[in-house]
């Protein structure tokens, strides 16, 4: 019997679907290492606030810099965790299932940080280090909320 | 080796006072920072760090200027005269004896360590670090906390290793180490010379090294 053309097509597609999988999971990879050096660069960013105003004399430029970055983090970091990327991507990554099984919870507290995190820059651009000692500590905060609930922990 | 006859009997000082709380006060506080690193109370965890800090200076200077059986040149011998004790052929005396000595200065030195490292250590946040991490780039305060970590475990090791030696010497030996690290006084042991302790000005003056380098660097350096 001869193959329909439609059967022809069913077989190919089906045929092809691991192919197309496997160019899948680069891409989750891609994404979550992506995301983990912009992670990286917001820890770094933070420390560089943190450790300015332990000083004497904060440089207020390098608080303004770094608060930009804490900024752009807190903005972006939703588009950061695709459908996909979470620990069943097979890649080692810290992300909870729970970020995509309670959608509204992680956004609440993403949203918490961009709030907080824009206070803070609008603080550097002010050069108050007291003012900016206290939401330093704040915007901390909203990093842990998030965490507690959406990050594993470690050790 | 230990002494079990009656003219061995009377009990002489092994360990000081300085000694002895700078041993137990240590214990209390290595169990204090492990509970609060865990437990991510860091403003209580760099205080026992600094605790453990101000300990450890005390205890280098007591090395140096305490009592007998506190000084390194009291208790650290070669390597030959070790293996001679380990061999039975070295005398017993009072306080640590040659292999006991090693594992001291193993732990004291684990201890500077971990508690350098610490100094400088960040956690993956930003959000606290040890009060000479912002002398370092953030991978640096990474990696020291990585290392305290790490040397935590080896840490623990030793402290398991010197529990197992303790218990050893008290049921295979039938030599109790626990109390004269308590009461300060053990059964004499023959040929071994009583501990001359060091006067009081020496304790203050110890305390005050002490104080001082521990709160210096709680400051990073900063007045």
């Amino acid at each position: 019997m001869v193959p329909t053309a439609r059967t022809l097509l069913l077989v190919g597609l089906i045929a092809a679907a691991p192919v197309a999988a496997a160019f899948a999971a680069p891409a989750a990879k891609d994404v979550i290492t992506a995301r983990q050096a912009r992670l990286k660069d917001l820890g770094a960013s933070f420390k560089t606030i943190n450790d300015q105003l332990r000083l004497p004399n904060p440089d207020v430029a390098k608080i303004k810099a770094a608060s930009a970055v804490v900024r752009q983090a807190s903005v972006d970091l939703p588009k950061w965790f695709p459908a996909g990327t979470g620990p069943e991507a097979g890649v080692k990554t810290r992300a909870k299932p729970e970020i995509w099984a309670d959608k509204a919870g992680f956004a609440e507290a993403n949203r918490n940080f961009a709030i907080e995190a824009q206070k803070l820059q609008k603080l550097a651009a002010s050069g108050d280090t007291d003012a900016l000692k206290v939401q330093a500590k704040v915007v901390g905060q909203t990093c842990g909320t998030c965490h507690t609930g959406y990050r594993v922990k470690d050790n | 080796m230990t002494g079990a006859g009656p003219e061995q009997a009377a009990r002489v000082r092994v360990w000081d006072l300085p000694t002895r709380l700078f041993h137990w006060t240590l214990v209390l506080l290595i169990a204090f920072s492990w509970w609060s690193g865990d437990a991510r109370r860091m403003d209580w965890h760099r205080y026992s760090g600094y605790a453990v800090l101000a300990l450890l200076t005390f205890r280098i200077f007591w090395g140096f200027a305490g009592s007998s059986t506190a000084r390194f040149t009291g208790f650290l011998r070669s390597p030959a005269a070790t293996w001679r004790y380990v061999r039975g052929l070295g005398p017993g005396g009072h306080g640590h004896n040659p292999l006991g000595a090693w594992s001291v200065l193993a732990m004291l030195l684990l201890l500077l360590t971990q508690v350098g490292l610490g100094l400088f250590s960040v956690d993956i946040d930003g959000i606290e670090s040890g009060p000479l991490a912002d002398r370092v780039s953030f991978d640096a305060g990474r990696a020291a906390a990585d290392l305290h970590h790490i040397a935590f475990n080896g840490l623990l090791a030793l402290v398991a290793l010197h529990l197992a030696a303790i218990a050893f010497y008290a049921t295979a030996r039938r030599d109790n180490l626990l109390g004269p690290m308590i009461t300060g006084v053990r059964r004499g042991r023959e040929g071994a010379t009583e501990m001359r302790r060091a006067p009081i000005w020496r304790v203050l003056l110890g305390v005050s090294i002490a104080g001082l380098v521990a709160f210096a660097i709680a400051k990073g350096f900063r007045f």
